[in-house]
């Protein structure tokens, strides 16, 4: 600018417009990601005012409907906010509208919603990952500026290494899961998603802490300064763990991926060493099979009476029950069949107390590698975002796609997911660290951005 | 392994179409052979279904008067029945 030249007036947005930008940007919504939006949306007060938040639809917020993707609660509306929420909110964050998923959290995909499938923004001929599909889609659409999830098996990672975002599966009991409507009670909890590490952290500093709605919420002290402000502390020789059970069956582009990362890592200073941890290999039918019977139990409530769609007022019990469970997708009723069949006393030994020991024996397996390692790298899913349709009608192959991150869930570690980045389809990298210690894995995926791009 | 689909849907009420019951009853047998893996698994006994026990709060134990007013309060008993007042 030469001297004297008068500088061009600038307006600075106020939330007000931040807020009623997002909200059309979301009213706008192509890709399927948003089943209700909030249209009367006001920013509220807070320091993080102005900024927009998507909610996934299985989470409560009072007075917004709950669906869960299921046509059994279509009009089923919140009578109170979940604890994770209302903490976000009381930061200045504004709910702009919640957020499809895969019915009741049962999919790998984003197909499985009853109000039909979420579209990858990346490609919209791709799947976005589930189940939290519509909060990924949502943040990698520039939607929401953060979007908050669960993960119960992957369900906040997935969809992040598919989109090209960040996702975070705090350790079990760091963040209150009142007012989620539960899957599979052991495994799963809210879970933040944004664009970049730092906002995964700023989430995550204000949701975590006890909460006496939630009992099995740890009493942690919390991290000197927040998770955010730590987050650029992570030390420089680093040990990071490779279990070599999670570089196999990959496609060829995520193990290069893969293990260009852990080059550029050593390259920096860490100590990047691969292992074996041969009890992975019992992770995806452990978990399936604890999921499956905690699900069963779950969705005994869903019976048209205490929750759901009611039949004609004169209907019996058993009538009402029957016509209100025959809503339920295939996915969900297929689950809801295996978990009350490996409870039944005859065969519990054989599944879901074999599925309990193993769970046992793959935590102790994941204590024992973090006495050797701060974080465990890995890539967050074997492949990238495939096409729509492909796996939906195979239940197997469907369940395959989890095979990396179900472990984290089963051993109630954290969990995150950061993109690789570079071109083409997006590719997630995973760390994982001790329970408790969700600090070094999100300081780990910090240092990966750093290392990827740069900056300070 | 056969899933027997018609006990185990009745007790889960679920309503099965007849083509939902072969298709389900095809896909249960392929998914429990394909984690037959998890047998053996582990040690002897599982130490508990979820990773974190639950937080048990401590027992507060209320004070002498207050157990002695709680008590006040109990209906007074007349032989092996309980007086309550009239109306209820």
């Amino acid at each position: 600018m030469a001297k004297g030249e008068k500088r061009p007036a600038v307006t600075l947005e106020g939330p007000d417009e931040r807020v009623a930008k997002a909200l059309e940007r979301v009213a706008a919504d192509t890709h399927n990601a948003f089943l209700h939006v909030a249209r009367d949306a006001r920013p509220a007060p807070g320091p993080w005012s102005g900024k927009t938040l998507a909610v996934k639809d299985n989470l409560a917020v009072r007075g917004m409907p709950l669906t869960c993707g299921s046509a059994v609660l279509k009009d089923h509306v919140a009578a109170y906010t979940a604890t994770a929420v209302e903490r976000l909110v009381a930061r200045g964050l504004t709910v702009v509208g919640k957020t499809n998923l895969d019915e009741f959290g049962c999919g790998s995909s984003g197909e499985r919603s009853a109000f039909g499938p979420t579209k990858n923004p990346r490609d919209p001929t791709r799947v976005p990952g589930g189940s939290s599909s519509g909060a990924g889609a949502a943040v990698a659409a520039g939607l929401a500026d953060f979007a908050l999830g669960s993960d119960t098996g992957g369900s906040v990672r997935c969809p992040a290494s598919f989109c090209g975002v960040v996702g975070l599966k705090p350790s079990y009991g760091l963040v209150s899961r009142y007012g989620l409507v539960d899957m599979a009670m052991s495994l799963e909890g809210p879970a933040p998603m944004a664009r970049d590490t730092r906002g995964v952290a700023l989430l995550l500093d204000a949701m975590a802490g006890p909460d006496p709605r939630d009992p099995v919420t740890l009493a942690t002290r919390p991290v000197e300064g927040g998770y955010a402000f730590q987050l650029e502390q992570a030390p420089k020789a680093l040990k990071i763990g490779v279990p070599r059970e999670f570089l196999q069956g990959l496609a060829p582009e995520v193990e290069r991926a893969t293990r260009e990362a852990m080059a550029r890592f050593a390259g920096d200073g860490a100590r990047v060493q691969e292992f074996d941890l041969p009890e992975a290999k019992l992770a995806l039918p452990a978990y399936y099979l604890i999921c499956y019977s905690e699900f069963a139990s779950a969705m005994q409530k869903f019976d048209g009476y205490r929750y759901g769609a009611r039949a004609a007022q004169d209907a019996k019990l058993a009538e009402t029950t029957a016509a209100n469970r025959a809503a339920f997708g295939a996915e969900v009723k297929r689950r809801i069949l295996l978990g009350t069949h490996i409870t039944m006393k005859e065969v519990k030994g054989k599944w879901y107390t074999a599925a309990l020991r193993a769970r046992d024996a793959l935590a102790e397996a994941f204590g024992r590698a973090f006495r050797e390692h701060d974080v465990l790298l890995a890539p967050t899913m074997p492949f990238p975002a495939f096409k729509l349709g492909e796996r939906v009608a195979d239940p197997l192959a469907m369940y395959a796609a989890d095979v990396l991150t179900v472990s984290a869930n089963l051993a109630g570690i954290p969990a995150g997911s950061v993109p690789f980045g570079g071109d083409g389809l997006p590719i997630g990298l995973q760390f994982m660290g001790p329970r408790g210690h969700d600090l070094q894995v999100l300081q780990a995926m910090r240092k990966w951005e750093k290392l990827k791009y740069g900056g300070p | 392994m056969d899933v027997p689909l018609d006990h185990v849907a009745r007790i889960a009420r679920i309503a099965l179409t007849a083509e939902e019951k072969q298709r389900f009853a095809a896909e249960a047998r392929a998914i429990l052979a394909h984690f037959e893996a998890i047998e053996g698994a582990g040690r002897a006994e599982p130490a508990s279904p979820s990773p974190l026990a639950p937080r048990a709060d401590d027992v507060v134990p209320p004070e002498a008067a207050q157990v002695e007013a709680l008590v006040a309060q109990l209906p007074r008993k007349e032989g092996r029945r309980a007086k309550v007042p009239e109306g209820l």
